[in-house]
């Protein structure tokens, strides 16, 4: 038999006594690779990260892609070509992400 | 010795005597929060090998780290018994510390001299390192704030050179994406200062690191001599408490 309790609740009962805070997160939601493509090399995402579909995944890689890129041009470094490969846990390829659609241009 | 705080070991003999026994040996889990904002205090610790962040939290805001504290230190600047945090501490690499409840520690503190001259160095430091923080997060490179990051965890688990963490992780901390973390580990792997793989990132070449972080690692660490440094240490006779936890 289980009890409904609001999450609310019990992070308050669990900061209360000091023990492990965890986000909580909904089960089963499948698994993303970003890998990011720098002037045409492609760095491995060894990790991965859960999204709800492929399109929220590929609003993080392009948020992502402005992030570099602006990184990069902050430090002086000029512009680099950052696009994105988006692959399921298998290794298929589902998405790329150009350099233009980082940058704007379609 | 692995296990040891290098802020209880600065404290006189007598003060340590009259600590020691109040003092209690945890074990800290990755991700244990050690304080949150408003809430009462009920425990300061003193980590022996673990590593905990301090975050600037918001409703509507990613947050960030804005310290980073372990075996150099402790978890709680408050003054008063009454005090309550503002940030929030918690665990990012699990390990042993001392702790003591807030209000056995507010009272020894008014009679250890020398415990409470070194909770208000340590509070100098500590805004000094929030204030260099805010430097590297204006000023620095995703790549040379990882950089910093790093130098700053193996600071304090030095007889590790390898940290489980994941990029996630790191990305949060510094609040930069993901991919971000991915990308600035690989160029820093590049370089041969480090390994990544899967989970861990291992330390190959602590000098190469420097090389990255630039000025962004090194001013509030010889902060940290400075201020904290004036006081005899006291090693020898304090290697007792790490036999005996």
């Amino acid at each position: 038999m289980y009890v409904k309790v609001p999450i609310e609740f019990l992070a308050e009962q669990i900061h209360g006594h000091g023990l492990i805070v965890q986000q909580s997160r909904e089960a089963n939601l499948p698994k993303f690779f970003l890998h990011p493509v720098l002037g045409g090399h492609r760095i491995p995402d060894p990790e991965g990260a859960e999204f709800q579909t492929l399109e929220d995944a590929t609003v993080e890689a392009l948020a992502a892609a402005h992030e570099i890129t602006g990184d990069a041009l902050r430090a002086g470094k000029g512009l680099v070509a950052v696009a994105f490969e988006i692959a399921d846990e298998a290794g298929n390829i589902l998405a790329m992400i150009p350099f233009n659609t980082v940058l704007g241009l379609g | 010795m692995p296990e040891r705080n290098r802020l209880l070991r600065k404290l006189t003999d007598d003060d340590l005597d009259a600590l020691f026994p109040a003092l209690e040996a945890v074990t800290l889990e990755k991700g244990q929060a050690l304080l949150v904002p408003h809430r009462k205090i009920q425990y300061v610790y003193f980590p022996l090998d673990c590593a905990c962040s301090v975050l600037a939290k918001t409703d509507n805001a990613n947050p960030i780290e804005v310290g980073m504290f372990g075996c150099e230190g402790m978890s709680c600047l408050a003054i008063r018994p009454d005090d309550r945090p503002f940030f929030t501490s918690n665990v990012f690499l699990p390990g042993t510390a001392l702790r003591i409840s807030a209000e056995r520690f507010a009272s020894l503190r008014s009679q250890l001299p020398s415990l409470s001259e070194m909770v208000l160095r340590y509070r100098e430091f500590s805004a000094v390192q929030f204030g260099f923080t805010a430097h590297a997060i204006g000023g620095f490179t995703i790549e040379a704030r990882l950089a910093r990051w790093l130098l700053m965890a193996l600071d304090r688990v030095d007889d590790q050179k390898q940290f489980p963490v994941v990029h996630d992780l790191i990305a949060s901390l510094l609040s930069v994406r993901r991919s971000g973390v991915t990308v600035a580990l690989h160029s820093i792997e590049g370089t041969g200062a480090i390994k990544s793989t899967r989970g861990l990132v291992l330390v190959r070449d602590r000098k190469k690191l420097l090389e990255i972080a630039g000025d962004c690692y090194g001013p509030s660490e010889r902060a940290y001599e400075a201020i904290m440094g004036n006081q005899p240490d006291q090693r020898q006779k304090n290697a007792k408490v790490w036999v005996e936890c």
